[in-house]
């Protein structure tokens, strides 16, 4: 009969018999573990390690898009979801988009309030997790943002960069530094990584001048005039033949290369990035150093706050109480409390752990800085977070409001602040308008 | 006949057809390259990594890590071998229906005939992003989310299919054959199975490879409706990798270098036979 | 007629067509009406839905980010399919030359692109494009002195999505016109020659119309395929891209439904989309109808 059909069709009958029967037959996964997801390697990477391969949890890692459109799929239609939720602010926020019955986290507020957990915890950790005074999830973090530089290129200039109080005075002070190195006609080393890609790093300005995006009662404050001042002068760094920014991809290969290779002075570092220059940017081990970040104005506040997670369980779970109880003892247990930070670099929200030793030794990859101890210090000073779900939207607007700016002010060639002010002030109009827009929309709420 | 044109001519059309070439298969190989150096290595150098001062290739700089941490530890087996599956069982049912309903638009009189052709010629007009959201909820409401029938079920009979089955068979197929071999006495299954079928034979050949690549190829459905890791397709798997392992350019490059090989060892293979079924159905469309 | 007393023959056919039938009721019409509901509805998940009428369509012709997608569409698919279509006929027509040799490995070998799915062209050109590192930008600099820092993936979002989709799709619609080219009269052709007619009139005149039909075809088929293009900007901007550039219908779609849970709104753009779509078809019969007149 061969010679009748095609040779494609006997393949593919081949590939589709061997398939199925490898398909059917392969062994389910686990069921007798608690499925955790977590949404980057380190954490994949530490939990495993924490729980072994014997343990009783199974971490699972998912890239973001995939984790919220899983998420929320599960959430919304009972498909399997993990018994523990590790997620980050922008994605969880997304579970309260709807009406508060359809919240697909599990309300832990009385759990809390049971254990005596609420007090102990540090107040700005809370409020990205609670919708109408309820809190959905326990904070994992504090995350203080320290500038880090690269104290063996300042220190072979004689430049103690560290005296820099605010952003105008580290630019002046980098500026005999940057430019054209090599002479081939393009900037080949800049004083900061500012990305207009991600709305990361302009709302870290913006949180850092002390604006709040949005306000007590959730309502979008994006064109305030402390928005403007920030954009403007953030848009100002991009500015003229030698920009003293540059935009690098935050999280890519290319870009740990691009730092890895000196094209910026300094970036904003909170706790975790700490660990991810470690991690990927080898070749400064000993040449970086933290410093708090400059402030805007004299006397400013010399930190901001990036990025923000949270451990929750899904409402509908059918292993609540097991994963109650693992949640619990990673957060309560004074051992993972340390742990967190030797293994993670990620400060706790409990307060009481913070008198640790742990937090004071000296870490190697800076400069013996004892690093921990540097970002408590700024702990209390960190910003709040809003739990609003429009936020992701309004960041990703932001740094679109901050692209847009640059490159009109760039066609203008303008480099003076009363010239870019407009401009940024219209793109922030623009975006205030549309999350307004978009919340506007929304029946549920 | 023309003539030949001249040398230079020739020399010409050749050197475009060269640049072509290149342009096609840099991305491809510089792919395949990148996906047997560390990360490195990945960004030292273009393409293969080469000896100190020299030009000769540094082939022992090459490594199989990015493949062993693929297969060993972020099951790419599993994913491999979910989407064969797919891409196969979807591409053999597809087949076999769509012929099924070309052979009776093309060679049956009865009646609603032309309805069903109307049909067929409404469903293809149809864009597929227009029934994302409400098949999304169908199959919800099916309980078939996470399952592989809510995937394979509606993309088991493309109108699609039958418009190029029934054109084909239209003239191809004798109608005096089939007359004959029912006075034997031959069922209707077998007259399809047997005289039929092989008589469309590229046909069929073309169209299994065909939904076989786009099942394969096919991101947005398994994105949407499929929830468990274990079930992903590479599409969905390939995604995920690269946004979690981003900084892994290396790994990033092997698992694509995995996702494309076994189509293009596929056709490699049947090149032939779907080139020309492909052509031949839109020519006659 | 004998044989149409034949019961089997009589039950044949509608057997046959029975899967079709069934998927077609089950998978497409019953989508469709549900499409229209949902249409004016808002939702969060399938579960939660709100009745909002026609506000779904009020809101969507204010929507700023849709007619971003729009725009962006539009003008991906028609210079996709503006710079496709002459590529392509060029180089069909160079494999055609009969005195060329390889021809059959230059066939396979443009045509390969179009074998890898749009994700894995996403994936990999977003390496290929990125600033200061990647391929492109190296190759340009080391070779002509281009600016390692070009923007491909940021204010080029657009040129960077028309490349990798001429990459993609060139080789496989040159295969159309190869076998359009099948069908120009070789007569015809050495007809017009001896006449003294020159290559480009050869082209116009005989060329051009015998391939005409085909053209068509393509073209339709391109631009429907460009307009429901997601997975290669999804996947090379990691998302909409800088300042939307490279937002389509069919992504805001996607996040409308999928990532927002509203399937109300997504199924709204699915509705626009699919009136352009068909809008676009009845054009393309439209004008290859009067050419057939003409």
């Amino acid at each position: 009969m061969f010679e009748r059909y095609p040779l494609g069709l006997l393949v593919i009958l081949m590939v589709a018999v061997a398939s199925a029967a490898f398909v059917a037959l392969r062994p389910s996964a686990d069921s007798d573990k608690l499925v955790f997801w977590t949404f980057t390697q380190d954490h994949q990477d530490i939990f495993r390690e924490i729980y072994g391969p014997e343990g009783i949890v199974d971490v699972q890692l998912l890239d973001m898009q995939a984790f919220e459109r899983r998420m929320l799929s599960g959430f919304f239609t009972g498909t399997p979801v993990a018994d523990i939720i590790m997620v980050e602010r922008s994605v969880a926020s997304q579970a309260w988009r709807g009406p508060t019955e359809a919240i697909g986290f599990l309300d832990l507020t009385d759990r809390l309030e049971a254990e005596g957990l609420l007090d102990r915890i540090n107040a700005p950790s809370q409020r990205p997790w609670t919708v109408d005074g309820r809190i959905y999830g326990l904070p994992f973090d504090v995350h203080p943002v320290m500038l880090a530089y690269r104290a063996d290129i300042y220190d072979a200039a004689g430049i103690d960069i560290a005296q820099a109080e605010t952003w105008d005075e580290f630019m002046e002070m980098s500026r005999p530094l940057i430019g054209d190195l090599t002479g081939n006609g393009s900037v080949d080393r800049f004083a900061l990584e500012v990305s207009q890609m991600d709305g990361l790093s302009i709302v870290m300005l913006m949180q850092q001048a002390g604006a709040d995006l949005f306000d007590e009662a959730d309502q979008p404050t994006l064109n305030a005039e402390l928005n403007v001042e920030v954009l403007t002068r953030t848009a100002q760094w991009f500015s003229g033949d030698e920009p003293v920014a540059a935009d690098i991809p935050l999280f890519t290969g290319a870009g740990e290369r691009l730092r890895g290779e000196g094209l910026v002075l300094a970036w904003m570092c909170p706790d975790w990035r700490a660990r991810r220059n470690i991690l990927y940017i080898e070749g400064l081990h000993g040449k970086l150093r933290l410093m708090p970040l400059p402030a805007w104005e004299k006397g400013g506040r010399r930190t901001s706050v990036w990025g923000g997670t949270m451990l929750g369980l899904p409402k509908n779970g059918e292993r609540t109480e097991e994963a109650w109880e693992q949640i619990l003892h990673l957060y309560t247990s004074p051992e993972l409390g340390r742990t967190k930070w030797e293994k993670l670099y990620i400060l706790s929200p409990f307060k009481d752990f913070w008198d640790d030793p742990v937090f004071d030794q000296p870490d190697p990859y800076y400069q013996n800085q004892p690093i921990g101890r540097l970002y408590l210090e700024l702990a209390d000073s960190v910003p709040e977070r809003t739990p609003s779900v429009y936020f992701p939207f309004a960041a990703q607007q932001l740094a679109d409001a901050l692209h847009r700016t640059v490159r009109r002010m760039r066609q203008s060639g303008f480099t003076e602040y009363a010239d870019i002010e407009p401009l940024a002030r219209r793109e922030l109009d623009r975006v205030q308008a549309n999350v307004e827009n978009l919340m506007s929309r929304n029946v549920f709420q | 006949m023309i003539d030949r044109p001249s040398n230079l001519i020739q020399l010409l059309v050749y050197a475009v057809l060269a640049f072509f070439t290149v342009i096609t298969l840099v991305p491809l190989v510089w792919l395949l390259v990148g996906a047997f150096k560390t990360n490195e290595d990945f960004f030292g150098y273009l393409f293969f990594p080469l000896k100190e001062g020299g030009l000769a290739i540094d082939w022992a700089r090459l490594t199989l890590e990015n493949f062993r941490g693929l297969f060993f530890s972020l099951n790419f087996g599993n994913y491999i071998a979910n989407s064969f599956f797919l891409a196969s069982v979807t591409s053999v049912l597809a087949t076999l229906f769509a012929a099924m309903g070309g052979y009776a638009l093309a060679k049956f009189q009865f009646a609603g005939r032309q309805l069903m052709l109307g049909v067929v010629l409404f469903a293809i007009i149809i864009p597929a992003p227009l029934l994302l959201a409400p098949v999304f909820q169908l199959i919800y409401q099916l309980n078939l989310l996470n399952t592989y029938t809510g995937l394979i079920l509606p993309a088991m009979a493309p109108a699609f299919g039958i418009f190029l089955f029934r054109q084909a068979m239209l003239n191809s197929v004798p109608t005096e054959l089939l007359e004959a071999a029912r006075i034997d006495g031959c069922g209707e299954g077998r007259i399809f199975l047997t005289i039929v079928l092989p008589i469309v034979r590229p046909m069929v050949g073309a169209f299994l490879l065909i939904t076989f690549l786009g099942t394969w190829n096919n991101f947005i459905m398994p994105q949407v409706l499929l929830q468990s890791e274990e079930m992903f397709p590479l599409s969905v798997a390939i995604a995920q990798l690269r946004g979690t392992y981003s900084t892994d350019y290396g790994m990033i490059s092997a698992g694509t270098v995995i996702s494309i090989a076994p189509v293009m060892c596929l056709f490699l293979l049947l090149q032939r036979e779907f080139i020309s079924g492909l052509t031949s159905g839109a020519v006659k469309g | 007629m004998s044989f149409f007393s034949n019961r089997s023959v009589q039950v044949a056919p509608y057997l046959f067509l029975a899967p079709f039938a069934s998927v077609f009721l089950v998978f497409m019409v019953y989508p469709l009406f549900q499409s229209v509901i949902l249409a004016m509805e808002q939702t969060f998940g399938p579960e939660h839905t709100q009745f909002v009428g026609f506000a779904n369509l009020r809101y969507v012709f204010g929507d700023p980010f849709f007619y971003t997608a729009l725009r962006n569409t539009f003008i991906f698919a028609a210079a996709s399919v503006l710079l496709q279509m002459p590529l392509s006929l060029a180089l069909a027509m160079l494999l055609n030359q009969p005195w060329l040799k390889g021809r059959w490995l230059l066939r396979l070998i443009f045509f390969s692109p179009a074998l890898v799915g749009a994700v894995f062209v996403g994936v990999m050109f977003s390496i290929i494009f990125e600033r200061r590192t990647g391929l492109l930008n190296v190759v340009l600099h080391r070779l002509f002195g281009f600016s390692l820092d070009f923007p491909w993936l940021q204010e080029y979002a657009m040129p960077a999505m028309i490349i990798a989709s001429l990459w993609m799709w060139t080789g496989f619609n040159m295969l159309y016109f190869l076998a359009a080219l099948q069908n120009v009269d070789k007569e015809l052709m050495e007809a017009a020659h001896m006449d003294g007619a020159g290559p480009w009139d050869r082209f116009l005149n005989v060329t051009l119309p015998a391939i005409r039909p085909i053209g068509g075809f393509v073209v339709l088929l391109s631009l429907i395929g460009a307009f429901q293009v997601f997975e290669l900007p999804f996947l090379l901007f990691d998302g909409p891209g800088v300042d939307n550039r490279g937002l389509t219908i069919v992504m805001y779609l996607y996040q409308s439904g999928f990532q927002l849970g509203d399937l109300g709104y997504a199924s709204t753009i699915g509705w626009i989309l699919a009136i352009i779509l068909i809008a676009l078809s009845w054009l393309q019969r439209r004008l290859s109808r009067n050419e057939s007149y003409s």
